[in-house]
Parts: structure tokens; sequence; C-alpha cells
């Protein structure tokens, strides 16, 4: 086990442990896999060689099913447990891999979005698939052993990572197919670019977590110092109970550009 | 002249284009991202209401937001101050989604369209209500009135539509609001706030209001209409993730867990008797709102929108018991809707353009895209179509019927629809348990052809226009009760159809068909969808419910699947 995937488990023990979280994290694996396979999808498109394409088109649907998979398994879950809010009301803080942030470049999955895959080519788009997958495929044998008191779970993790182990394969192939075609210095740019563009996306992801945690703190000591005198002035006015009638609009025009 | 109206954050995004007066387009964000009321930005509805009017966002005349930002968060500030120290868990986090993203709303609308900051606009919430009630409405005046869980402020409002002109008249503030107590009540019983309202309406009448004395304790009315709740029974102004307090528990007896049984037969009704005495307090107060209402704006026609105007039984007695001749309520009259209303207001009161619009149909969504799968069957004569799929309905069989465009609100009219045979009891139990995996007590509609529809259905005067939306109750006659059972609730009332040939040919063809075959023009309709997904978009999600479902066939515009 690598040290990225040591402090994964760490951070993921008591996430699979908890069974409101648990089922937030499937569902946010779910929309991940979806959003990959559908941004495969539309990448397909600009692919030329038919070889690609047909792989690009059972990678994407793997990650669609695998999609389903998790969002089957979190609604069967549910159905125990029905009055957790769903992630997009209460989303988990460590997995939420789809709205850490809006970064136009790269979508959750930390692909590139399929603008770019036609500006920068087919073998920057493999690069980072095979990055990706590889460490997808490490994370998910992390969450695996993690569920094994789950079987039902268990076995889909399973399942996703024989997909997983082959969508690492394919593109690796290609990689070393363009290599052996005269194009290794491209493919090892391609290689450098991703791993950067993956550690750059981790420090982003990391950097806004941390900054969320020193949010929330910050909030927390203003509520309870700053906000303070102010509570106490609220408490003492009386809201108009009953019917309220609008102030007049003396500018309708100013008023409906207005945010207030 | 295009303007763009838009509603997002809280639930039920959605994007709604209109042109010159005319909505071109209008859709739920939910039914592209597929996650059930999706409230995020609904950049889907948008680009699709784009791609309807051929346009891009460059050419948008306005955009227009459905309230007013700053005025919401001032509320939210306010209601956290008041509520201090037992608002500091939730002050953290709406303090981070408010100053990280939602007070920067015109910023932010600006950047996602390319479109320049003067040319955004933002009505306020009741009015973007009001707007969506009164417009498409084919009344040249109106009283207007809005009841929701809250706006910025507001949570009822009394209104007057006169020409292409609205006025709101009068406010009831948060944190008094009578959607809110059904809320909480909602949640009480164990169900999920904004989606299981709709529940609790129709466990309702498996019940006796034996705790209206207990619920009306909480609601002050007063004789101009106005109330107020008691406040000590409820915890929703400073914990949004746990409504009610240890007072209700006093009140009404436990809490439902969510995973508990639901108690509605057999003898222990405790459930469905707090959802009775509910639904009474919420008729017993609507009703005196539209009174007061009649005095401060006398007129024979009514428009309704916000979020409590889909209690379809409330509805029902508002047309009987209050003092309109007419009604009509905004088939969209959640959030939604206050995307299509905010636009209206822009291009009406703001822009002072005369209307030239009635809402006689709903479907304003994306049309189907041919892409058949493997397995379809064209059947390209459209009689011979129908002929088949009446005859697999007299067979017991249940159909997805999927045809042109998708209905804007969250009823299936004919165009994203399950049906069944009305006549076989079974149908019932059936669909609940096998095909849509929801409660038992959950009733269904009937869709009649709008000529037949006194037969089954005693009709209340003034109802056509909600009733060709599915937004009022209506007792069923002798006829209705002896021969579209399935399609009834326990009570013996449907929330019925009412089908115009004009409207929508096809589907009335196919009641019609039916009709002819068995003597009873009326056919179980229930939304496409599975238990906790939205509304089906098109043919790749139809297909998917078929195949994953008890359904035994699906009709995507002329193109048959069985299932297998």
């Amino acid at each position: 086990m690598n040290i990225s995937s040591f402090f994964l488990r760490l951070r993921s023990q008591e996430l699979w442990s908890d069974p409101e979280r648990k089922i937030q994290t499937l569902e946010s694996f779910s929309q991940t896999e979806i959003d990959a396979g559908e941004n495969i999808l539309r990448a397909l498109k600009y692919a030329n060689d038919p070889n690609l394409r047909t792989h690009l088109q059972r990678h994407a649907e793997d990650e669609l099913r695998h999609g389903e998979l998790f969002k089957m398994r979190a609604q069967e879950l549910r159905e125990l447990l029905p009055n957790i809010p769903g992630i997009s009301k209460r989303p988990d803080k460590l997995y939420r891999l789809s709205r850490v942030h809006e970064d136009p470049e790269y979508n959750s999955h930390g692909f590139f979005t399929s603008d770019n895959f036609e500006k920068l080519g087919e073998i920057m788009y493999v690069a980072m698939l095979n990055i990706e997958e590889k460490r997808a495929e490490e994370s998910f044998v992390v969450h695996c052993n993690l569920n094994k008191n789950d079987p039902d779970t268990h076995a889909i993790f399973e399942k996703i990572l024989k997909d997983e182990h082959y969508h690492v394969s394919y593109t690796g192939k290609f990689l070393q197919q363009w290599r052996k075609e005269g194009r290794s210095s491209e493919v090892s740019k391609a290689i450098v670019f991703s791993k950067r563009s993956q550690f750059v996306n981790t420090l982003i992801r990391a950097g806004s977590r941390f900054g969320e945690h020193v949010g929330h703190t910050i909030l927390y000591c203003v509520y309870f110092t700053i906000i303070i005198p102010f509570a106490l002035m609220s408490n003492l006015s009386c809201p108009a109970k009953g019917w309220n009638v609008p102030n007049p609009k003396l500018d309708a025009d100013h008023h409906i550009r207005s945010q207030y | 002249m295009d303007i763009l109206g838009i509603s997002a954050f809280y639930h039920d995004a959605a994007a709604a284009l209109i042109r010159d007066g005319i909505p071109i387009a209008a859709a739920q964000e939910e039914r592209f991202t597929r996650k059930k009321n999706d409230p995020s930005f609904p950049n889907r509805s948008i680009r699709y209401c784009l791609r309807e009017a051929q346009i891009t966002a460059r050419d948008l005349d306005w955009v227009v937001f459905y309230e007013k930002p700053l005025r919401k968060f001032e509320r939210i500030l306010i209601t956290h101050l008041k509520h201090f120290p037992r608002s500091s868990r939730t002050f953290t986090r709406a303090m981070f989604l408010w100053l990280g993203d939602r007070l920067w709303m015109k910023n932010r609308i600006a950047a996602e369209l390319g479109v320049a900051p003067d040319r955004i606009l933002f009505t306020e919430h009741h009015q973007s209500h009001a707007a969506s009630a009164y417009f498409p409405s084919p009344f040249h005046e109106a009283a207007i009135l809005t009841v929701d869980g809250v706006g910025e402020w507001a949570t009822t409002t009394f209104g007057k539509g006169s020409g292409n002109n609205i006025e709101i008249t009068s406010e009831l503030h948060f944190p008094h609001s009578l959607g809110l107590l059904y809320s909480a009540i909602t949640a009480f019983l164990g169900f999920q706030v904004n989606e299981g309202e709709q529940k609790v309406m129709g466990l309702s009448a498996y019940g006796k209001p034996v705790y209206l004395e207990q619920l009306q304790s909480l609601v002050d009315f007063s004789q101009d209409g106005s109330f107020e709740l008691d406040l000590s029974a409820f915890r929703f102004p400073f914990d949004p993730e746990k409504s009610f307090g240890e007072k209700l528990t006093s009140l009404l007896g436990e809490a439902r867990d969510p995973h508990m049984p639901i108690c509605y037969q057999n003898g222990n009704c405790r459930h469905a008797d707090i959802a009775a005495s509910l639904q009474e307090v919420l008729e017993q107060g609507l009703l005196t709102l539209v009174n007061e209402l009649y005095k401060r704006a006398p007129s024979k026609n009514l428009c309704m929108a916000g979020g409590v105007a889909l209690n379809v039984v409330a509805n029902k007695i508002i047309l009987e018991q209050g003092p309109f001749d007419r009604i009509f309520i905004q088939p969209a009259s959640g959030d939604a809707g206050g995307a299509l209303g905010a636009a209206l207001y822009v291009q009406h009161v703001f822009l002072n353009a005369k209307r030239c619009y009635t809402q006689t149909h709903t479907f304003l969504g994306e049309a189907v895209h041919s892409e058949p799968f493997a397995g379809a069957r064209e059947i390209s004569n459209e009689d011979d179509l129908i002929d088949e799929v009446v005859n697999r309905l007299i067979e017991g069989k249940t159909v997805g019927w999927v045809q042109g465009r998708f209905e804007w609100g969250p009823r299936s009219l004919g165009h994203r629809s399950l049906l069944a045979d009305p006549r076989q009891v079974k149908m019932k139990a059936h669909i609940n348990q096998n095909i849509k995996h929801r409660e038992m007590f959950r009733p269904f509609a009937p869709s009649v052809t709008k000529e037949s529809a006194n037969k089954y259905f005693k009709v209340p005067h003034g109802s056509e226009l909600a009733a060709q939306f599915m937004l009022l109750s209506m007792p069923a006659t002798n006829a209705g009760i002896d021969e579209i059972s399935a399609a009834l609730h326990v009570d013996q009332t449907g929330r019925a159809q009412f089908v115009d040939n004009v409207v929508d040919p096809l589907f009335h063809k196919l009641i019609t068909r039916f009709g002819e075959e068995t003597g009873v023009p009326v056919l179980l309709n229930t939304s496409l969808n599975l238990h906790g997904e939205p509304i089906v978009r098109g043919e790749k999600d139809a297909v998917h419910l078929l195949n994953r479902s008890a359904m035994d066939m699906l009709v995507v515009e002329n193109r048959i699947y069985v299932s297998v």
C-alpha cells in the first residue's frame, strides 16, 4: 500500500462505518462515474482511431454501469434509512468528488472536458485517462477492503475493480503503441502533464477543504463574538404581526434591477 | 423580445423562456440531471430553452431571477440572530453558502450566460408566483393568492391583477407560514420535506380529524385572514434539519421514524388521523384567506400559485365553499413556476407589453429525440398503434406513454405517463408495489375525455381550468365509483384530468378508443418514473425504466417496446 492509499484508508474508515455518510458517498461516487461516462461518450466522437473509439465506448458504458450500481446500492441502503438528506442538500465533506470546485478544465473525475480533447488531442486524453484510472483503481482497492463487512457493497467494488483494471490496461497499451510509432516524446509529455495536473488538482482539492475548515472556524468565532450584540438587539425588536403592506416602489425600474 | 426566467437554489430549479410574451420552452433541471428536486443552477434547462428558441444566451433581451437574493439573505441572517445561540450550527453553513455563492447572483448569471449585468433583473419571490398564476390565466382581472413555505420574507400574499398589471397588496411574513406548518407535520410523519407533502395529502383520506383541536391550538387565525403559528412547537426557524419540537410530540404523540410502518388501516390510523387533521387546518386557513381576499379584491376570478396551491383537496374546498366563481392555478405552482412567472412579470409589468397568451397546456419541455433502442417495433399507422395500446390495456397490461414534449410542472398529462385500465381494481396495488415501489396508500389519477367528465365526476362549477391540469380533486359519481375504482382514492374522489381534443388530440384519441371498446373513456394515469426519481425525460430514460420495472409495454412516439 502506498502513502496516498494509506492516508485514504485512514480518512475513509470513519466514513464507511457511518450509515448516513456511506449512502451519501455511494451517491457521490455514482455521480462521478456517470459524469465520467458521459464525458467519455462525448469525447469519443473526436477519436479518429476506430480501435480507440471501440475501447472508449466500452469504457464509457462501464462508467455508466458503475454509476448505476452505486446508485442502486445507495437506494437499497436508503430504504433502511430514508430520511437521510440527499447529497445535494448535505454533501459529505470528504467525498464531494463531484462538487469540490467547478473548474471548467476538469470535471469531477479529473478528466479534461470533451472540449479540450478536441484541442489537445487523443494522446493527452488517453494519458489523462490512464493516470486517473490508476488512481481510481488504487482508491477502489481501499474502499473495497473497507467494505468487507458489507458483502453487497464489497461485491460492487469487486466488479468495478475488474473494469478499472481493463481501463488501465487498454489505455496503457495505446500509450505503448504510440511510443512504438515514434511518438514517444508526445506520450512522455502527456504523462508528465497529466501527473502534474493530477497533483495540482489534488492540491486544489486539499486547499479547498482546508479553506472550508478555516472558514467554518472563523465563522464560528464570529458567531460567538461579533454577532452577540446584534443578536441581543434583534431580540429586543418585535416583528410586525399580521398583514404587512409592501413598501411602495418609488422607482420601479431601479427596484426590478436591484437584488434587494 | 426574448426573456429568460430562472429559479434555483432552494428546490426545483428551472428555466423558462418567453418570446414576445409567449412561452417557448420551460423545464425543471431535475429532468436533465435526473436528481429529484435538483436545486442547483439550471444550466441544462437553460441550454435546452436556448436550443428550443434557436438563440444563444447573448441574444437574450433580459434575464430575470425569480427572487431577491439580498432580501432573502436579510431574512436568514436576522432569523439566525433572533435564535442565538441555538442557530450556531446552521449559521456557519448558511453563511458559507450565501457569502460564497448566493449573494453574488448577478455576477454568476452574467458569467454563466455571458450576458451584460444591466440585462439581469430580479423580481420578488411572490411576485413571480403571482405572475405565474395571473398572466397565463384567461382572466382580464382577478384576485391573486400565493401561499408557500417562504420567499424572501413573505409566506402568503394577497394581490390583484388587472389588464397587464399585478400588484401585491398585503403579505404575511416568516415564520408564520401554512406551507412550513404543513412541511413540519410532513417531517413529523416521517416523510421527506418538499416531497412528502403530497403523500400526507393522500394519507389524509384514510383518517379522521381527531387531532384537529391539537393542531388548531398551534395556529391562531384572525378575523382578517392572517394567522400566527405557535413557534414553541417548531424548530424550522433555526434548524432546517428538524422542523418540529417537543411540544408537537406532547400534543400528537411520538413522531414517526421514517422506516417504521405508516398507520392508516386495520384499526390503527394514527398517522392518517394526524394527516386528516392537518388537512382540515389547512383548508380552514385557506378558506379564511380567500374570504378575506374577496373582501379586499372582489372579483369572480381567483388565481393561485405557490407550493400550497398543489394541494388539490384544498383547492376543491376553496372552489366549492369560497366566494370565487372561477379559479386558475399555475400547473407548475412550486418554485419552478417562479421562473415562468418572473419572465412574464418582466414582459407585462416592467415592459408594459399587452397580454397575448393563455395557458391551455403544459407541453413546454423537450421533445422526444428519435433514438430507437434495440427491440423497438415501429407502427407507422396511428390507428393501428392506438388499437394495439388499447388492447394491451384491456388485457390488464401497464403501458408507458411517451409523446412529444414533456410536461412543465409535476403532473404527467399524457406526454410522459404510465397508463392502465382504471376498471381493474388490482391495478392500484400492482402499480404501487411492482412498478413505482411506493406506499400502498398512494392514489392514482384518472384522465377522462372532457366531454365525458360529467358522467364520472361531480364537476364543481368553475373547475374546468384547474381540471385540465389535474389540480383539483373531485368526487366521483356512482358511475365513476362503479367503473373506474382503480383511478379513485379511498374516499371515492379523483384528481381528474379533463383531456381536450384540441389540446392533445392523440391522447384524446387513445382515451376515446379505449372508451369505444370498454364503454369507459377514462384511463388511469400516473407519472412515468420510479420512486425517488424525476419523471422520465425521453426515450432513453423510459427504456431504462421499462428494463428496471414490471411495466409491460412502452410506447415512444410510434415505437413499441415490450418488457422481456
